[in-house]
């Protein structure tokens, strides 16, 4: 069962290349990390599965359909997602939650993501990480099939970010499918059972940690790879 | 540095095979849990309830009409117009008009301009959030604002001011305002979305002010220059208030306390209908051509 497939995919911001010819498939569960630089094109990915985002050539499908028709089965979480402020923890999840065909009771999530000593709390009051574990509770409470992270424990301290994976996994185990973006290349090699690395909107490689690192550092690995690309295409950036 | 040949899992260089758009996707199956209805229920209810938790927002919407009718409105309520309405009545008129249509646009115009630049509608548009519901939501917790603004100061008037109207008169009022923040909510919603958010405050204001002023909300027609009379004629909250004024008011009343001569009412209905429609459109194609341009 595939939950995400891209073929051939271009996206262009007027002569930006930000996905250029992607070809990609992601099999039902595990944890899949989008490895890349800034401007390697992963936010454009998450948009175009999210149907934020429309492709300029190729197709995109998620959960063997088209995006927009799959997005009460699939949880997100944006780079520049907000909140609204006055808001308590509570009322947001389940406001949100009823928005999905099927819904995590709210303590339930909550409870997922160590939220209910703030439940009652307004979202102005919570820290950058309890507002990323919020974001994640939002992206749950629809009991989704496929979670989509961009980049998301960048605000995270250590504990939070175990916690947060250790949430994710749970997901995978109940059957959902996890992509997440992120820079870092020690999250990506201790979390994912695969890796892909993008740059300049390219794909440059797939495969679990253990197999492109071999014996290397997958941080080495990334640079060889990445710098590569640049030495290939020296014009523009993307997104 | 030392490089790292990883051939076997590189991934082959992008074909160029001809490609097809993604399959026709404006269809969105996910149905709510508690259907359409519970959403908005729970949306308007989330949404008064968070504007309740913002002082600046009571203050604001809500107590600043309040306030001038406290300060304007009653110390000349007993005086008579020629008709012997009671000052204290039309003031009412004039603020409530002047708080409702203030509601509409910092509802509409600010909060949702906020929330867009802060990321909100954007995380809500990769959820089955409709945004219709969104926006049905706000429009709800302002028509409940509406009638905490028209409740506060018919009280008012009421007791302080002596104003005395029938049971059938009172909920006259308070429809024409309900009907009122339905109407306006159309230039906000156009605002909020034409508007840079971090602008929309400032924008709201220069829109409102002169429209406030221009129609005769704080000063009657005639003490201002010509020019302002003559540009009334075109705005809606003019044509609005002239609404609210010939519902409660004789005709003599109205043109004495406004200082304009009324008109037909079906005229001042188009304008105020007419103008809801146009600033809807407005701004149904200005989120349309935000969500497109996001689209690419």
């Amino acid at each position: 069962m595939t939950a995400i497939a891209l073929s051939d995919v271009t996206k262009r911001y007027g002569s930006v290349h930000a996905l250029d010819g992607v070809d990609l498939t992601v099999e039902r569960g595990g944890i899949v990390a989008l490895l890349g630089p800034n401007g390697a094109g992963k936010t454009t990915t998450f948009e175009l599965l999210l149907d934020l985002a429309r492709p300029t050539s190729g197709r995109v499908e998620v959960l063997g359909g088209p995006p927009a028709a799959a997005r009460g089965r699939v949880g997100a979480m944006l780079q520049s997602a907000g909140l609204p402020e006055q808001v308590t923890v509570r009322e947001l999840v389940r406001l949100v939650g009823r928005a999905f065909p099927r819904a995590v009771p709210v303590d339930d999530v909550l409870a997922r993501v160590a939220l209910t000593d703030r439940a009652g709390r307004t979202v102005t009051t919570l820290s950058g990480g309890e507002r990323q574990r919020l974001l994640l509770a939002l992206a749950l409470v629809g009991e989704p099939e496929l979670l989509l992270l961009d980049e998301p424990t960048a605000a995270m301290d250590v504990v939070s970010r175990r916690s947060f994976w250790a949430q994710a996994r749970a997901a995978v185990g109940h059957g959902a499918t996890v992509l997440f973006a992120t820079h870092d290349m020690t999250e990506a090699a201790q979390v994912a059972d695969r890796v892909l690395v993008v740059a300049r909107g390219r794909l440059l490689a797939d495969g679990t940690p253990a197999e492109l690192m071999g014996e290397d550092d997958l941080e080495d690995v990334f640079l060889a790879l990445t710098e590569e690309t640049s030495a290939a295409h020296p014009e523009g950036a993307v997104r | 540095m030392s490089t790292h040949a990883v051939p076997d899992r590189r991934v082959p260089a992008p074909t160029t095979a001809p490609s097809a758009r993604s399959a026709p996707d404006d269809v969105v199956h996910a149905r709510p849990t508690g259907g359409g209805t519970g959403l908005l229920a729970l949306q308007v209810v989330t949404e008064v309830r968070a504007s309740l938790r913002s002082p600046e927002f009571a203050v604001g919407a809500v107590v600043i009409p309040v306030i001038l009718y406290a300060m304007f409105g009653l110390t000349n309520a007993a005086s008579l117009l020629p008709g012997g309405t009671r000052i204290g009545l039309a003031m009412l008129l004039s603020l409530s008009c002047y708080g409702v249509v203030t509601l509409a646009i910092v509802v509409f115009g600010e909060d949702v301009a906020k929330d867009r630049g802060r990321g909100w509608l954007r995380t809500l548009r990769a959820t089955p959030f409709p945004t219709w519901a969104y926006l049905a939501g706000k429009l709800g917790a302002a028509l409940v604002h509406t009638l905490l603004i028209a409740l506060t100061m018919a009280v008012l008037a009421a007791t302080a001011g002596g104003v005395h109207l029938a049971a059938p008169q009172w909920a006259a009022y308070a429809a024409l305002m309900l009907a009122g923040v339905v109407l306006f909510a159309p230039l906000g919603f156009a605002i909020a979305y034409l508007a840079r958010p971090r602008t929309a405050a400032v924008v709201a204001n220069v829109v409102f002010l002169p429209l406030a002023f221009a129609s005769g909300f704080f000063i009657p027609l005639s003490e201002l220059p010509d020019v302002m009379g003559d540009l009334a004629r075109y705005l809606p909250t003019y044509h609005f208030g002239q609404l609210v004024y010939r519902a409660l008011l004789p005709a003599q009343d109205v043109e004495a306390f406004t200082g304009a001569a009324t008109g037909p009412a079906t005229v001042h209905v188009a304008w105020v209908v007419g103008s809801a429609v146009v600033l809807t459109a407005a701004a149904l194609l200005a989120a349309r051509r935000e969500a497109v341009t996001r689209r690419g």
